[in-house]
């Protein structure tokens, strides 16, 4: 039997993390945007086999700030086009509060680090959540246009457009062939 | 085989590293100098071959894959869709990106090849700077998809 899963939220990665970290009888604090404070330093020596424990699950220490920042801002970004409400402030304040820096700041260093704007990020995660809807198959266009807070279901179809090069319905195609292994 | 290596010193030991096969050597050296122009950003490493068979050797006998692979269609030997359809059914190679790279702009030639697992069409473009402009493009969001590690099923592109 074939399904289908996806996992949109940081949840998984936390109970790993905290199940790995208790291994090692760190206690920790969690923030919010997806960072951890542990209440006692780590010994060096640790720190290396903490690194060998979180790799397999893909989760990797970060240790520059720079990128620390960069990975909050993706952090509260999925976490945007994941939930079903949307900030009511304009994204560019709405992160400045939540991380404290100025947009100009973090768009910067965004830029900088992954070689794209914040904007164009939140467009390809959006098509992507976009793409993942599709698959799974049990909403309308219209209701995934909502969803994602599109304007209209005829903005939501030239974005995808814009961002893949291909349209929604040959989008459908390319997936059901797939999916009938028609190679 | 040649080997272009590209430096940044921003995100030192963050490289990307590219395959082209194309059996055109011209198309070859454009390709190249095309992707020596986008040095700027990314940091990167380029491999070339000549064609579709030396291509799938090396991909069979390495074991440092690439972050994407560029395929020609219209090969000698072993086609563009050969090549495509001989990697996707190694689960190894998952994780690696496919672009097509070719002359033809066919509807029919565009969803085959998506269809049987290729994740980015280029029409190959008349002119240097609408390449450059493609393969930055290209290159940027392969990047995104491989560093937010999202799942490359999903990945499409056509320009």
């Amino acid at each position: 039997m074939k399904f289908h899963f996806s996992c949109s939220s940081l949840l998984p990665a936390i109970t790993v993390l905290e199940d790995q970290l208790a291994k090692f009888d760190i206690s920790f604090r969690r923030h919010d945007d997806g960072y951890l404070e542990t209440n006692q330093d780590i010994p060096e020596a640790y720190r290396s086999r903490i690194q060998d424990s979180l790799e397999k699950y893909s989760i990797r220490i970060i240790d520059d700030e720079r990128e620390c920042l960069v990975q909050r801002i993706k952090n509260i970004l999925f976490e945007i086009v994941y939930s079903k409400k949307q900030p009511q402030t304009t994204l560019s304040s709405y992160l400045a509060d939540r991380l404290g820096y100025s947009y100009g700041f973090l768009s910067g260093i965004f830029a900088a680090q992954t070689f794209c704007s914040i904007e164009q990020y939140v467009i390809m995660i959006k098509t992507e959540r976009a793409k993942r809807l599709i698959i799974e198959d049990e909403i309308s266009l219209k209701e995934i246009s909502d969803l994602l807070a599109y304007s209209s279901l005829g903005h939501f179809s030239k974005q995808f457009k814009k961002c893949t090069g291909i349209t929604l319905s040959e989008f459908r195609k390319i997936i059901i062939r797939r999916k009938n292994g028609d190679n | 085989m040649a080997t272009i290596k590209q430096g940044d010193t921003r995100n030192p030991g963050l490289k990307m590293s590219v395959f082209l096969a194309d059996d055109d050597s011209d198309d070859r050296t454009i390709f190249s100098e095309a992707f020596e122009k986008i040095r700027d950003d990314l940091q990167t490493e380029l491999l070339l071959f000549e064609n579709g068979l030396e291509l799938i050797a090396h991909m069979k006998s390495t074991t440092e894959l690439p972050h994407i692979i560029f395929l020609d269609l219209n090969m000698p030997l072993k086609s563009g869709k050969e090549c495509l359809r001989e990697l996707r059914q190694d689960r190894r190679f998952d994780g690696v990106s496919i672009a097509i790279y070719s002359t033809s702009n066919a509807a029919s030639d565009i969803e085959d090849t998506f269809s049987g697992g290729a994740n980015v069409y280029i029409h190959k473009p008349d002119n240097f700077d609408q390449l450059k402009k493609a393969l930055r493009q290209v290159l940027k969001l392969n990047w995104q998809f491989h560093m937010t590690g999202m799942n490359k099923e999903t990945f499409f592109l056509n320009i």
